[in-house]
């Protein structure tokens, strides 16, 4: 399986067990803003954060901890693909 | 989170439902009316009267206030009605009693309207000093962990000099703001907000402000926190997240946001009191509350929220004439 389509499958189970929704690698993977496929609120958002750190075992910079950056699908794959040690660097 | 908090509180006695579900959101409430009232008002308050009170030397200050405590209590006496019957009503206490506790009130209310009339005016009000502060060992103690605190209050009349007094010595404190939008029709969002919101940054003086509306709020309360730095929360603040829970022997609305961002942060929670005295004002930092981040957000919410309600409840009592939405609960 290709790093970024595995990320995208710990995405969706971060989103499903942080946020109770039934989100797809596949429907993620159609979506440029994680926002199309779930409503997030400012708390749900910030759940998603931390749900990210413990499932990719990192703490996320200051500067990342922003709606813009974390609702971008490709660019949050591409960053947890960098900071995992799965993508290119 | 909502309907947790709700499932939660229905063990414990009867109540309401979630404050969205009782006002259904339709087209016609989304789009604002183009000039309301509040429009109007807050025109008059952030332009020609704001420049006519800029233009006044300090004598006329000290009488506008001797004027305002007095016009206050002759005018408002359906507001004290209502306070006294809310007071007498929610705290078990004989209707004189509450008479008693809702003429104070009102003297914190006008005191508040001057305070935050002197700040816009950069009049510099005295608001105390060190000798004010108690609990502070609390907050020193919960800082040296550093996973940053949260505090958590009731909106009282002195919160806000409170959290100037603390950030004079050096315990700067980021707070949440309302959006400042309330009421305002279409002209006033667009014209007018900008105006309102420098006029309160204003009365903040200097204070950090994070707006409730903001939709990073909650990501750069996080990131205070993580800096290992102080959030203020009023826990009784309305929001998308707020619940109506049973609160002494009435109700009120509970923002499950500050249960939320402890359980995400698992950061120490320490009750913060400020309350209005004859010469000035008492803050009171608290021991952190004893919230429990085991289990799911489902768990934490059971087990935390008997204790956030519990904590409100202690401070309403210990200060009942300080709680400013005796008018509005």
């Amino acid at each position: 399986m290709h790093s970024s389509s595995q990320t995208l499958s710990r995405i969706a189970r971060v989103v499903a067990d942080g946020l109770g929704a039934n989100v797809t690698e596949r429907e993620l993977e159609g979506a440029t803003q994680l926002d199309q496929v779930i409503a997030l609120d400012s708390i749900a958002l910030l759940e998603f954060a931390m749900g990210l750190e413990r499932e990719f075992a990192i703490r996320l910079e200051p500067a990342c901890m922003e709606r813009d950056f974390l609702i971008d699908v490709a660019g949050l794959v591409k960053y947890l693909d960098h900071r995992s040690g799965a993508g290119p660097r | 989170m909502a309907d947790l908090l709700l499932d939660v509180l229905a063990k414990k006695t009867d109540w309401k439902y979630p404050l969205l579900e009782e006002r259904p959101i339709t087209a016609s409430s989304l789009i604002p009316p183009l000039i309301t009232l509040v429009d109007v008002f807050g025109f008059l308050k952030a332009y020609p009267l704001y420049g006519l009170m800029r233009l006044c030397p300090d004598w006329t200050l000290r009488a506008t206030k001797t004027w305002l405590v007095l016009g206050y209590r002759l005018l408002r006496r359906a507001k004290h009605r209502l306070v006294a019957e809310r007071i007498s009503q929610w705290l078990g206490v004989p209707l004189d009693k509450g008479q008693t506790l809702a003429w104070r009130w009102m003297h914190h209310y006008t005191r508040d309207r001057c305070y935050h009339l002197s700040t816009l005016l950069k009049k510099s009000p005295t608001i105390g000093d060190e000798r004010s502060l108690f609990g502070l060992e609390h907050l020193d103690r919960a800082l040296g962990e550093e996973r940053g605190v949260l505090l958590v209050s009731l909106h009282s009349f002195a919160i806000i000099p409170a959290k100037l007094l603390l950030r004079r010595m050096n315990y700067p404190i980021l707070t949440v703001r309302a959006s400042g939008r309330s009421g305002l029709g279409r002209v006033g969002k667009r014209w007018l907000l900008p105006r309102l919101l420098q006029l309160h940054a204003r009365i903040l003086a200097g204070s950090e402000a994070v707006a409730l509306d903001d939709p990073n709020c909650a990501l750069l309360i996080a990131r205070r926190l993580r800096e290992g730095g102080m959030v203020h929360l009023a826990a009784d603040a309305m929001s998308n997240s707020s619940v109506i829970v049973p609160f002494l022997n009435g109700r009120m609305p509970l923002s499950s946001g500050v249960l939320d961002l402890a359980r995400l942060c698992r950061c120490p929670v320490l009750p913060l009191v400020a309350a209005y005295t004859d010469s000035g004002i008492r803050i009171e930092l608290g021991a952190p509350l004893g919230f429990r981040y085991e289990g799911t957000g489902e768990e934490c919410a059971r087990a935390n929220l008997p204790i956030l309600v519990a904590e409100l409840e202690r401070q309403v009592r210990a200060f009942p004439d300080q709680w400013t939405l005796w008018s509005d609960c």
